[in-house]
């Protein structure tokens, strides 16, 4: 299989789930350690910031995750119908300032550019659609 | 994931953890990481060897924590990350806030070291 996907609701307890998707995907197709790891860890990041601040006013709402390799190359794609949100707006982090001054939060989407190769947002109807891309090792 | 906790110098404990640092890692542990590490106001060493993966919540858990002992004149050191996690460190510059040692004497040492 070198396709898959899933819904889940957006519940945080399912961010589990996709992960879980992914780990099974990763290992039925042989991925090595290091790109399971930035799989997951992208998966991770961009599925629990859709479910913390995605729904503002709450309510049971779907989360499409799909992963495929093709050509070498592991291709995630996430889709929700939460408010609008382009991760790639988000400035990067100040990583250089003291622990004492050091902000806590803004860290995922950081870590989701450093363990991805390319990432592209659009907004289709009415879904966030996020498609994230790897050169698998 | 698991937490253990070990003296491991004279009023220096040890956390050791083992697991998964997602958010579902995280959020088991977090009360108990935070009750045994900024709450205890003494320099702790956070033993990272059986972590497996962090995401971002687990770094903000451990930045939260040592920012709070920080404030209170004390220290957290990280000990022994596995390669990956300790590529999560530093690509996210906690390396430059939090020290990490490689070995538990060179930790202790951060610790006592003005």
């Amino acid at each position: 299989m070198t396709s898959c996907s899933l819904v889940i609701p957006n519940q945080v307890e399912q961010v589990a789930t996709a992960t879980g998707a992914f780990r099974a995907f990763a290992s039925e197709n042989s991925l090595q350690p290091d790109d399971i790891y930035d799989g997951e860890l992208a998966i991770e990041e961009v599925v629990s910031n859709i479910i913390f601040y995605a729904y503002p006013v709450g309510g049971v709402h779907q989360i499409q995750v799909a992963f495929e390799i093709h050509n070498q190359e592991l291709t995630i794609s996430i889709r929700d119908d939460g408010e609008p949100f382009n991760p790639l707006d988000v400035p990067p982090p100040d990583l250089t300032t003291s622990l004492e001054d050091r902000k806590i939060g803004g860290l995922g989407i950081h870590l989701v550019r450093t363990a991805m190769d390319e990432i592209a947002y659009e907004r289709k109807n009415n879904q966030n659609c996020l498609l994230m891309k790897k050169k698998l090792e | 994931m698991e937490l253990k906790i070990e003296q491991v110098g004279p009023s220096i404990p040890c956390i050791h953890l083992n697991g998964r640092l997602d958010i579902a890692g995280a959020q088991a542990i977090d009360l108990k990481f935070t009750a045994n590490t900024s709450a205890q106001r003494k320099s702790v060493v956070v033993d990272l060897a059986g972590v497996d993966f962090i995401a971002s919540i687990g770094i903000r858990m451990l930045v939260t924590n040592a920012k709070a002992l920080n404030a209170v004149g004390h220290k957290m050191v990280l000990l022994r990350p596995q390669s990956k996690v300790e590529d999560m460190l530093k690509s996210t510059g906690i390396d430059t806030i939090i020290p990490i040692a490689s070995d538990l004497d060179t930790a202790i040492k951060k610790i006592t070291a003005e």
